[in-house]
């Protein structure tokens, strides 16, 4: 029971304690606010009966949809790229450099089996040995 | 998808050029002429930087050594024929034979020394580094044709 002890206090004892709580919010006017509310709700249903939404149209809705569900399609290439500008950084330098390398080797590659055929052609004529093999 | 295939499309072009510009910058054109050629002495010319007067001099001392070059080739066609001459002989003497093999190798041995002499002249009228360079690239072939029989000389297409 709720009750104020002669010091100003507000107590509760611990005797009835589930009856006494609900005896003290009806007197404090619980059921009373419960039945203000019914009347509201008769009045709130007639109130959304009676509501008609009447947006203006989007020209833009389908994109706008669109864009949410896929946001990471860009509007544009630049935009695209902006987008992966890290990744796409990393690739080219490797790629490039994968590249120029491979130009570089191929060409080395090449000057080394000219140099070596040349060094060939060159010894045949000095060397007799050689000539000496290959005359009949 | 069409914005990726685009830039993997303009990468690829990127990387072609590249490679493309790193070839060119690191080939010889003039080497390549010239072993497409066949001109030896345009091939000397182009890859050991010869001046005109390096390149003159240098055209002289092969002709000077042209001619002990085919003294040298008609002696050692000479003792080779008389050694398969008695190789084919079935009563030939073993001493003849030796004799034979002998004076073959000696004047292969005679010859080796003759073309690195001369190989060194050659090197001494160039830069001391392009010397260096055509030493160290004709030395040891030169060796190497005796030991292995001018592996590397493809003689079918020889004419």
């Amino acid at each position: 029971m709720v009750y104020q002890s002669y010091t100003g206090r507000w107590e509760i004892t611990q005797d009835n304690f589930g009856v006494d709580i609900l005896r003290d919010f009806v007197e404090a006017g619980v059921l009373p606010f419960i039945k203000i509310m019914n009347t509201s709700r008769k009045s709130l249903v007639a109130v959304l009966r009676d509501w008609r939404v009447s947006p203006p149209p989007d020209p833009n809705f389908r994109h706008n949809v669109w864009q949410r569900l896929h946001p990471q399609i860009p509007a544009s290439w630049p935009a695209y790229l902006r987008g992966h500008a890290v990744a796409w950084m990393l690739v080219t330098v490797l790629t490039v450099s994968a590249a120029a390398l491979t130009g570089q080797a191929a060409a080395k590659a090449r000057v080394r089996a000219d140099r070596e055929q040349m060094t060939v052609t060159y010894l045949v004529d000095l060397d007799p040995r050689v000539q000496a093999m290959l005359k009949p | 998808m069409k914005y990726l295939t685009r830039t993997l499309a303009v990468l690829a072009l990127i990387a072609m050029a590249a490679g493309f510009v790193c070839y060119r910058l690191n080939w010889e054109p003039i080497l390549h002429a010239a072993a497409a050629k066949g001109d030896a002495m345009e091939w000397l010319r182009a890859d050991f930087h010869l001046t005109e007067t390096q390149y003159a001099a240098i055209q002289k001392l092969h002709a000077a050594y042209a001619g002990s070059c085919a003294e040298h080739c008609r002696m050692i066609q000479e003792a080779t024929k008389v050694r398969n001459a008695l190789q084919a002989t079935k009563t030939a003497d073993s001493a003849a034979m030796l004799a034979a093999e002998k004076n073959l190798q000696e004047l292969r041995t005679h010859c080796e020394t003759a073309i690195t002499r001369h190989v060194r002249e050659v090197a001494a009228l160039m830069s001391p580094e392009e010397g260096q360079r055509y030493l160290a690239l004709v030395l040891p072939k030169i060796a190497d044709f005796d030991h292995h029989a001018a592996p590397d000389l493809k003689l079918n297409r020889s004419s």
